[in-house]
């Protein structure tokens, strides 16, 4: 039979026993649950990086498959899904080029949370000979992570002066290849080669033939 | 008296010997968490090693893979004659703006920069903060006819990643 006594001693040390184990569990599932999340945190997040450049590049192709559908005009479409991702896709007229080919800025984005990502081309859609599918060229492929609304007029202005630096330096780039000889444009290139890391200059000869052989000319 | 005072103290406080046996009890426990906490922690070293190498290989290719997209050519390395693919520890690539750009490996810093060459007159700069510290190993694979498409393999920390990126301006 157990008396009173020791009915109370044992719940005495059942109370302690309590009050300690949730001081211990209560850490280390802390700590266990920090170590699962953490793990995910950085696994999500290069995800999610990649998520929003695959989605935002489908946006593109989407916007290449319209043209070629023989779409014209303005069109502004916010939230098409990809799987479970949205992308945003706007085609923006621009004039009209040498061989009355239609001109456009195809711009497509994608966030998810934190990540952006934005891609902005130029896109020449052609009269369908005789029906569709549509010849387009697209080029001067420009991308970037700031988070640009691309159904926004100023966004997109945005867009175009900062993708438009770079144009105007690679104006300046063709200019330069045209003007020189072939020649002149490998010499002053090969005399760059004492100015430039240790590790590049063994292969910078091949790089400059390359370069050579690519050079623009008129 | 006497039993109004003991129901009292059952009902609000526990006794040394109950501390104490209590106490053993949970020394032995607390033993044997404190024994596997131990062990979770160095578990967790490992992962968290693992996770950051992952993590510098993702950044360094994330970045490299951004400028290497929209670029116009891969001057180097490019495929053998032969036909063959071609590897090596630099990227050589017109950007863009038409400008050289190279992403190179330093072996004595375990580090990868990024130099930019102007396509003209100027000169080279080396960016002051390198692309990703603690790389073992770094290679460009040029593997197409075309020159289009460049495989970027790193390892870090014994963690190893591959990426392939495929130019889409010509």
């Amino acid at each position: 039979m157990i008396n009173n006594r020791q009915r109370n001693n044992r719940r005495g040390i059942a109370i302690v026993m309590v009050i300690g184990l949730v001081a211990i569990i209560v850490p280390v599932l802390y700590m266990l649950s920090q170590l699962g999340t953490s793990q995910t945190k950085l696994a999500f997040k290069y995800h999610e990086n990649l998520l929003t450049e695959t989605t935002a590049l489908s946006g593109s192709n989407a916007g290449i498959s319209r043209l070629r559908g023989n779409i014209r005009g303005y069109q502004s479409l916010t939230n098409q899904l990809i799987g479970d991702e949205s992308y945003s896709l706007t085609l923006r007229p621009t004039g009209k080029g040498f061989f009355e080919q239609d001109l456009y800025y195809l711009l497509a984005n994608s966030q998810i949370k934190s990540h952006h990502y934005a891609i902005m081309a130029e896109a020449e859609q052609f009269n369908p000979q005789p029906s569709p599918p549509v010849l387009v060229i697209a080029r001067d492929y420009w991308n970037t992570v700031e988070p640009y609304e691309i159904d926004q007029v100023a966004d997109v202005l945005s867009m175009q002066n900062d993708r438009g630096v770079d144009l105007l330096r690679l104006d300046e780039t063709r200019e330069y290849e045209k003007n020189a000889t072939p020649d002149q444009y490998s010499t002053e290139l090969l005399a760059k080669s004492s100015m430039l890391p240790a590790e590049i200059v063994p292969d910078w000869p091949e790089i400059v033939e390359n370069l050579k052989s690519e050079k623009l000319s008129m | 008296m006497y039993r109004h005072y003991k129901r009292k103290s059952d009902r609000f406080g526990v006794t040394l010997v109950e501390i104490i046996v209590a106490s053993a009890i949970l020394a032995f426990i607390g033993g044997i968490v404190g024994h596997w906490f131990f062990l979770q922690r160095e578990y967790q070293g490992r992962i968290f090693a693992i996770s950051d190498a992952q993590q510098t290989i993702r950044q360094a290719s994330w970045r490299m893979m951004q400028e290497l997209r929209t670029a116009r050519s891969v001057l180097f390395p490019r495929i053998n004659a032969d036909k063959s693919i071609r590897s090596d520890s630099k990227v050589v690539f017109k950007s863009f703006a038409g400008d050289v750009i190279c992403y190179y490996y330093l072996a004595s810093e375990k580090e990868i920069r990024r130099c930019k060459i102007p396509n003209g007159p100027g000169v080279p700069t080396a960016d002051s903060e390198p692309v990703a510290r603690n790389v073992d190993q770094l290679a460009f694979t040029a593997s197409d006819e075309g020159n289009r498409i460049i495989d970027i393999f790193m390892e870090v920390k014994g963690t190893f990643g591959l990426e392939s990126v495929y130019l889409i301006n010509e």
